[in-house]
């Protein structure tokens, strides 16, 4: 924790960045994004296993990228989260300087996309035991229930989109669920309006989710959307070898196509 | 196929559900799969869990507790 | 009409809620929902939560649900025919156990929707309902209704309170006709109340800043870079303003299938960046720090000047549910330390 701190300082005082994206403590010893602009201030960083919110949507978020040039404690999906949006375009190479830790706990600096995507090599990537056992249970479901559980559980949605708005992936500036010409998903948070947003939801981020669960932790009527979003990574890891957020450079995979790919991958 | 998958882990009824690459030059295919698509549904009937939260009439029932 | 006091026993609890629910009256009460407490209906005490703070999402859905048909349409040869929604489909609501900050909230909305236009709809859906409040006899650090002009017996808002004491019985303040109206079901299970010094059973809500403190200041930083600081980390999401128990905006959306259509109030959030977009493309409110500076100001400054309220009861939802940690009190406390 202390070499965060250190490497935070320096580089505001070298000036080789000038907003440091990290976490710190809240009053009621929660754990919260902090924003570290001056050296001094580098002192409120911590690094615990509290530290689960996925920084990287704060790269680009405007007043943010106000301050200048951006420095971010890097956990393993902030680090996936960043290959992911380099690869659809959205950061440049060289642009963020990411500070992350070895396996063996050291503080290292990470300033390119290969540095990057060396690192989380080190990482496993894959769903857990755990995760891989959630799916089992629903998917051991007859049809009748499963639509029976989903409805439960999406009925509890009130569309505060605070799902869409914590996750790094979901920086269209017009959301499909807000388009009205023609209206595509309807703006009620009814059941009907529920199923098609949560659907439509998952489906953009198929083959792009990095599994960082902010948005299940997001939601404030806990529903389980990261089910929806493991199902998605384990089918996709299944028909097409293809895991979101290992490199920079990987094309989109529902969106490319190979010579050796098989017709029925349409049905 | 991943949208498929993704609608039968979320409880639609795949039966219900085809899709497939039919080139302008494909007339036949184009044929058989309408009508055995259209055969499929028939048989299964009108899709009753679904117009259960679809209609106009269910978006008006009254709203109580989370 | 002036407080009668009495005295409900905890096994006449259950019988009033047996006599309400043949009444054909739905009793709305915290339940346990998973790790959260949430109104439902119940048919019996023991569905009741006991042990919880407030529940996750308030008690305006009740007069304010998250998406009303406001009515129907029809387009026919001879033109539009429409049926409004009718005051007669409005359930009878009791509501068993909504904590004093909420009773409140209630009129706090209600003032806004009495404003320049009385929205019928919501006060004919609070017209059918009872409200019964329990105080508060435990807080958290996230409650602050003794720095939003409440406290943890606050009667205001309600119908009737209710008073845990240390034998699991209930006093009772009977506190409107409405409330009169309720306790008449079944008379006999009000009974002559002991003396009661209710303080005794309230919780200490530490008091932070003094209301009007906050209101005065509040007017005087628009201008100020707090809020940037402040809400660097707010993602603009909408789940402070829906559990929050004042906050009443609102789009409306048409629903249509064939020649029939439906017209829906749903719940909007001046967090939400298209919340004040122009067909224009210009957006006033054009990043988060403005659209912060909107939630604290609406509540804070315009309300009271424009309502004579403040749009906030101090019950602290907004802070539990906020995904990256935004604490409206802690907020608060800066804005009055204000030199
Ligand atoms: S969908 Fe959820 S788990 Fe996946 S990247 Fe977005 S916030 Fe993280
Ligand atoms: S965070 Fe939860 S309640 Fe909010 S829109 Fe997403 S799923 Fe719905
Ligand atoms: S603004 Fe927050 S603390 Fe105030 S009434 Fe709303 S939810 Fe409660
Ligand atoms: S304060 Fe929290 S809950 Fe409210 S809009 Fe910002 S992030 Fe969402």
């Amino acid at each position: 924790m202390l070499e965060i701190k250190q490497k935070a300082r320096e580089l505001l005082e070298s000036g080789k960045a000038q907003v440091v994206i990290g976490y710190g403590k809240g009053p009621n010893n929660t754990t919260r994004a902090i924003f570290v602009r001056k050296p001094e201030d580098a002192d409120k960083l911590v690094l615990d296993d509290t530290c689960v919110q996925n920084l990287a949507l704060y790269i680009y978020k405007h007043e943010v990228r106000h301050f200048g040039k951006e420095a971010v404690v890097a956990t393993l999906p902030v680090l996936r989260s960043l290959l992911q949006l380099a690869s659809e375009n959205q950061v440049k190479d060289n642009e963020i300087i990411a500070i992350a830790i070895t396996p063996d706990n050291k503080v290292v600096e990470l300033d390119s996309f290969a540095a990057i995507e060396e690192h989380v090599r080190l990482f496993n990537t894959g769903l857990t035991e755990d995760e891989k056992d959630l799916l089992k249970k629903i998917n051991a479901m007859g049809l009748e229930e499963r639509w029976a559980f989903w409805n439960k559980e999406f009925s509890k949605c009130i569309k505060c989109y605070a799902c869409r708005q914590s996750c790094p992936m979901c920086y269209c500036p017009r959301c499909a669920a807000e388009v009205n010409q023609p209206q595509w998903i309807p703006v009620a948070a009814h059941q009907h309006g529920n199923i098609e947003w949560h659907i439509m939801r998952a489906m953009h981020l198929a083959g792009r989710c990095i599994n960082c669960g902010d948005c299940a932790r997001a939601c404030p009527v806990d529903i389980p959307l990261n089910l929806l979003t493991y199902n998605l990574i384990e089918e996709l890891n299944n028909e097409f070898k293809y895991t979101a957020g290992l490199s920079a450079s990987q094309t989109y995979v529902l969106s490319t196509w190979k010579l050796e790919d098989k017709e029925t991958f349409i049905r | 196929m991943v949208f498929r998958h993704l609608l039968g882990f979320s409880g639609v009824d795949l039966r219900r559900i085809t899709f497939s690459w039919v080139s302008a030059a494909e007339g036949a295919k184009w044929a058989d799969i309408v009508n055995s698509t259209s055969e499929t549904i028939k048989k299964l009937g009108p899709y009753d869990s679904y117009h259960a939260v679809a209609g106009l009439k269910e978006k008006e029932a009254e709203y109580v507790g989370n | 009409m002036d407080t009668e006091n009495k005295l409900l026993k905890k096994a006449s609890l259950q019988k009033l809620i047996e006599k309400l629910n043949a009444d054909g009256k739905k009793i709305l009460a915290p339940v346990i929902k998973g790790k959260r407490v949430e109104f439902g209906l119940i048919t019996s005490s023991d569905q009741m939560a006991d042990d919880y703070i407030v529940t996750n999402q308030s008690v305006k859905s009740v007069a304010f649900p998250k998406f009303e048909k406001l009515f129907s349409y029809e387009v026919t040869k001879e033109g539009i025919t429409q049926a409004d929604t009718g005051y007669s489909t409005f359930p009878e609501f009791v509501i068993l156990g909504a904590r004093p900050c909420d009773a409140n909230a209630l009129g706090s909305i209600g003032a806004i929707f009495n404003w320049d236009y009385h929205d019928k709809l919501y006060f004919d859906r609070l017209e059918k309902t009872t409200m019964i409040s329990t105080s508060c006899s435990k807080c958290d650090d996230y409650c602050f209704c003794t720095s939003a002009g409440g406290h943890p017996g606050s009667t205001k808002g309600s119908d009737i309170q209710l008073t845990r004491l240390e034998t699991g019985d209930y006093f009772a303040e009977i506190l409107t006709e409405k409330g009169k109206k309720l306790t008449s079901v079944s008379p006999d299970l009000f009974e002559t109340a002991p003396s009661v010094d209710k303080s005794k059973y309230l919780a200490e809500v530490p008091v932070k800043f003094k209301v009007d403190e906050a209101v005065a200041k509040v007017k005087t930083v628009f201008e100020n870079e707090l809020w940037l600081d402040q809400s660097l980390r707010c993602i603009g999401c909408g789940a402070c303003a829906f559990v929050c128990p004042t906050c009443a905006c609102f789009d409306i959306q048409d629903e249509t299938k064939g020649k029939n259509g439906i017209r829906l109030r749903c719940w909007d959030s001046c967090g939400l960046s298209l919340f004040t977009l122009h067909t224009s493309g210009h957006n006033p409110r054009e990043v988060q720090s403005q659209r912060w500076r909107q939630r604290i100001m609406h509540k804070f400054a315009y309300m009271p000047e424009r309502q004579n309220v403040t749009g906030c009861v101090g019950c602290g939802r907004c802070s539990r549910a906020c995904p990256v940690d935004m604490n409206i009190m802690e907020h608060l406390i800066n804005i009055v330390e204000v030199k």
